[in-house]
């Protein structure tokens, strides 16, 4: 019998987790980040980003095929003594908050800026994190079969982006590869705020009921992310072509303008109010790893109790990135660090479980 | 005096001495031996007793009883002339079916106790329930008497492993409850928790099965009902076949099936019995209507207060002209609008017919047509408002039409004072919450069950649900097999040859 209340989550699960935490914010404003470098290429950057998620997916289920058990945060406390272990758990931590808030700020920035401009901006980041704050306090399970809805929600929307392929120009998209392929790898680079949120699957390889098939779902998660913004870059590059799409906050936005439907005049509207419910999971996944990293600090202490605490900290940090050209360059600043970070971290943790695990095996 | 201690006994056990009827008697006309019936007044069927009972046991003993010495055996193989019958030693369970309207023949010789069913009293007769009417179903509906509703059940479901199970729940009022469900279908740990949660229920009184659903559900403070309500024997059938448990309470025709999922109070027995693209049609209906009702006086009230600019130009003139004058904000036309038409639900509910319909002229027409001259509401808040009341009447639960009316309200409060933003926050949160829910273990709002799509917003063809439900656990998934491809290979047969 399955329960809902539990922690535990099956392999399905893992997979609609995984796609939900990177599919967020960072995709309504991917094509601007990556046409830069990459000019009508951009989409091929956005499918070569993936490399990063599927070199962390990878990590992660070798490292939970030598320690099934746990999580991490524990592991790097075995391989770097409690003290160093903690301090980097702490940074991990961070990286957690980052996005969380990050995240957070952009779509307050967004509804603010195209939904509801009436609001302060306060008022609107309260009712986010709230919202995010009640789904974590239900747990794993919950997180995992909201992020499974909310991945139908992505695809109905990305697909009906489908009505832009009649009204675009493939003269845009042309000439395929003719940005240069050095430029094209640079610029998958920049993707890398938009893939940021996979590293969850570090924290939460422990919960996987079947533990064997990890890498499948993980695999097909990074895939599927991959596909998603791939096409995304695709037909916003197609419709709007890339002089344009600078000069736009929220390029992909845009191409919901296609959909036509009675009664409403605008189908931009729509769309990001659906999809401003498909980010409210983003936020809400990070929001639990957040939780979950403290928790590991203070064992006795309730999760439920750590959510409601961190709630102020994580809205006043969100409130301090003021408006979104500070919010950006400061993302542009750390995020590539950050990567560099996580990269580092995990592979030095797996080198060194692994190495111990071989001298085990010796005595 | 021994009999009269026995008897003493057993009156004690049956709690108020004025109910119980002693009847003392004489068996047999050669060496009579002394015997008294007890039975509880006005639980049993007079006729029954006079006839099958006292008739023979008084007037046609013609032997010597005394020289027998299996007494009780002898008597109910030779004289009472009913088939439901058995010799008890337990006082205990004497007194118990005393109280459920048996009768007990004690002879003075002996130890024992015959218990004769002779349960009677008036119940109502099975008719079409009113609530739940159908169409092309069968008109039966349960009754207020559990073994009239056990009967209805069994009648057309004969299998050998459907099981009751009997209990007894309430301190004071001593409801019978009967646990109804398929042996080798229904997951035996749901059977357990169920059984283990009816068992602790520790009240004095119980009046009907909603409050038995209330007082075994895991989430009393939800909006959303965790129990299917039903008055239809054909809906317990089906439901029970899916590996679902029945609970029957004695005294009242609702029968519990659980555990149960969200998306079944929404599909009617009737989707079944019409044919697949008609069905497929109302579900479509029903589901876009559940949606109206939500969140249709919310979108309007966002268009309106908020986002005037979504609407075309050509909406918006008529609607700005019908507004010009009004006294009431938006937001207040639309919740005292809706408060109205709960007020006339809620008083033409317990009114008797003929005067409901002079309430719903009253209400409709005549404070719908003066709220508009006097300048209240306008036109379209009232159409708005109107076509969601009527959306809540298209879910065939009763009780899930109120909950998805309550939804409503918060909605439109949050949508007064976050715009759009409320009506994403209300849908999230509404979203967490329906997958947060589990009922009796199993979740509520399945998602991850591909095979149950096939019966969930659609139906598909009936001989293609060869599988029962994934939702609810179940130990037997195959419920039937392809048998519609045997036609064509026997027709193929036939023209060969």
């Amino acid at each position: 019998m399955k329960k809902v209340g539990s922690n535990a989550i099956t392999l399905g699960e893992v997979t609609f987790l995984l796609v939900g935490s990177m599919v967020g914010v960072g995709i309504l404003s991917l094509p601007n980040d990556l046409v830069v470098l990459s000019k009508q290429d951009a989409w091929i950057s956005a499918f070569i980003g993936a490399i990063y998620p599927l070199y962390m997916v990878i990590i992660a289920s070798i490292l939970c095929k030598m320690n099934p058990k746990n999580n991490i945060l524990i592991l790097s406390k075995k391989c770097f003594g409690k003290i160093i272990g903690s301090i980097l758990n702490i940074v991990f931590l961070l990286y957690f908050l980052l996005l969380t808030t990050a995240i957070a700020f952009q779509v307050s920035l967004i509804k603010w800026t195209l939904i509801v401009h009436f609001l302060s901006l306060q008022k609107i980041l309260i009712v986010i994190l709230s919202l995010a704050a009640y789904t974590a306090i239900k747990g794993l399970k919950v997180l995992a079969r909201i992020n499974q809805l909310m991945f139908v929600l992505t695809i109905i929307l990305s697909l009906i982006l489908c009505t832009a392929l009649f009204e675009g120009k493939y003269l845009n998209i042309l000439p395929i590869l003719g940005s240069g392929i050095l430029n094209i790898v640079k610029a998958s680079k920049q993707s890398s705020f938009a893939y940021g949120g996979i590293e969850i699957i570090f924290l939460i390889y422990p919960f996987i009921t079947d533990k064997t098939k990890i890498m499948k779902a993980s695999i097909k998660s990074v895939l599927i992310t991959a596909l998603l913004y791939t096409w995304i870059t695709f037909i916003t590059i197609y419709y709007i072509g890339i002089d344009i799409i600078p000069k736009m906050l929220w390029s992909v936005n845009m191409v919901a303008k296609t959909v036509q439907i009675p009664v409403v005049n605008n189908f931009k509207f729509i769309f990001l109010v659906v999809w401003a419910l498909i980010i409210c999971k983003t936020i809400s996944n990070n929001y639990f790893a957040v939780a979950l990293i403290l928790k590991d600090f203070f064992i006795k202490t309730e999760i439920k109790k750590i959510i409601y605490i961190i709630y102020p900290l994580i809205l006043y940090l969100a409130l301090q990135y003021s408006n979104l050209s500070t919010c950006s360059s400061f993302l542009n600043y750390i995020i590539p660090k950050y990567t560099l970070f996580n990269i580092a971290y995990v592979t030095i943790i797996t080198l060194i479980i692994y190495l111990k695990k071989d001298n085990q095996n010796e005595n | 005096m021994e009999l009269k201690n026995k008897i003493n006994s057993i009156t004690e056990l049956c709690g108020n001495n004025q109910q119980i009827v002693i009847r003392k008697f004489s068996i047999g006309i050669v060496n009579p031996i002394d015997a008294a019936l007890i039975y509880k007044d006005g639980l049993v069927d007079q006729n029954i007793i006079n006839r099958d009972l006292l008739n023979p046991l008084m007037h046609q003993v013609n032997e010597d009883l005394s020289t027998i010495l299996l007494i009780n055996e002898h008597v109910c193989d030779k004289y009472i002339s009913m088939s439901k019958i058995v010799i008890e030693n337990d006082v205990n369970i004497v007194a118990k079916d005393i109280k459920s309207g048996q009768t007990a023949i004690l002879i003075y010789t002996t130890n024992s106790f015959i218990v004769a069913d002779t349960a009677g009293g008036e119940h109502r007769n099975i008719t079409e329930p009113m609530d739940e009417v159908g169409v092309r179903g069968p008109r039966d509906g349960f009754v207020e008497n559990i073994q009239v509703n056990l009967s209805l059940i069994k009648r057309s479901l004969k299998d050998n492993n459907l099981e009751i199970e009997n209990l007894i729940v309430g301190k004071r009022s001593q409801r019978d409850i009967a646990l109804l469900y398929i042996n080798d279908i229904v997951d035996k740990g749901i059977l357990d928790d169920i059984r283990y949660r009816l068992s602790l229920i520790d009240v004095d009184f119980i009046g009907s099965s909603g409050e038995v659903s209330q007082y075994i559900e895991k989430y009393p403070y939800s909006i959303f009902p965790q129990a299917y309500v039903t008055q239809r024997p054909d809906i317990v059938q089906s439901n029970i076949l899916e590996g679902k448990i029945a609970i029957i309470v004695d005294g009242t025709p609702f029968v519990l099936t659980v555990p149960s999922l969200f998306i079944e109070f929404f599909q009617a027995s009737e989707d079944y019995y019409q044919r697949t693209i008609v069905s497929n049609f109302n579900r479509f209906i029903r589901i876009f209507a559940t949606f109206i009702v939500v969140m249709l006086p919310s979108i309007y009230l966002t268009l309106i207060k908020y986002n005037s600019e979504l609407i075309p130009i050509r909406f918006i003139i008529p609607i700005v002209q019908s507004r010009r004058g009004l006294g009431l904000s938006p937001f207040l036309e639309i919740l005292a609008m809706l408060i109205v038409i709960e007020i006339l639900r809620e008083g033409g509910l317990r009114l008797p017919n003929k005067i409901a319909q002079t309430l719903s002229v009253v209400g409709g027409f005549i404070i719908g047509n003066a709220a508009l001259q006097a300048k209240l509401v306008s036109p379209t808040t009232l159409v708005i408002v109107g076509v969601a009341t009527i959306g809540t009447f298209i879910v065939p639960s009763y009780d899930m039409s109120i909950s998805i009316r309550l939804l409503g309200f918060p909605f439109l409060f949050l949508v007064n004072y976050l715009g759009a933003l409320g009506l994403i926050a209300g849908l999230y949160f509404l979203f967490v919450h329906l997958l947060s829910l589990d009922s009796f273990g199993v979740p509520y709002f399945p998602i991850d069950k591909y095979g149950d799509l096939k019966d969930m917003f659609i139906r598909s063809p009936l001989w293609k649900m060869n599988k029962r439900p994934e939702s609810t656990p179940n130990n037997n998934p195959i419920r039937q097999t392809d048998f519609r491809n045997n036609f064509r290979r026997n027709k193929d047969e036939k023209s060969r040859k």
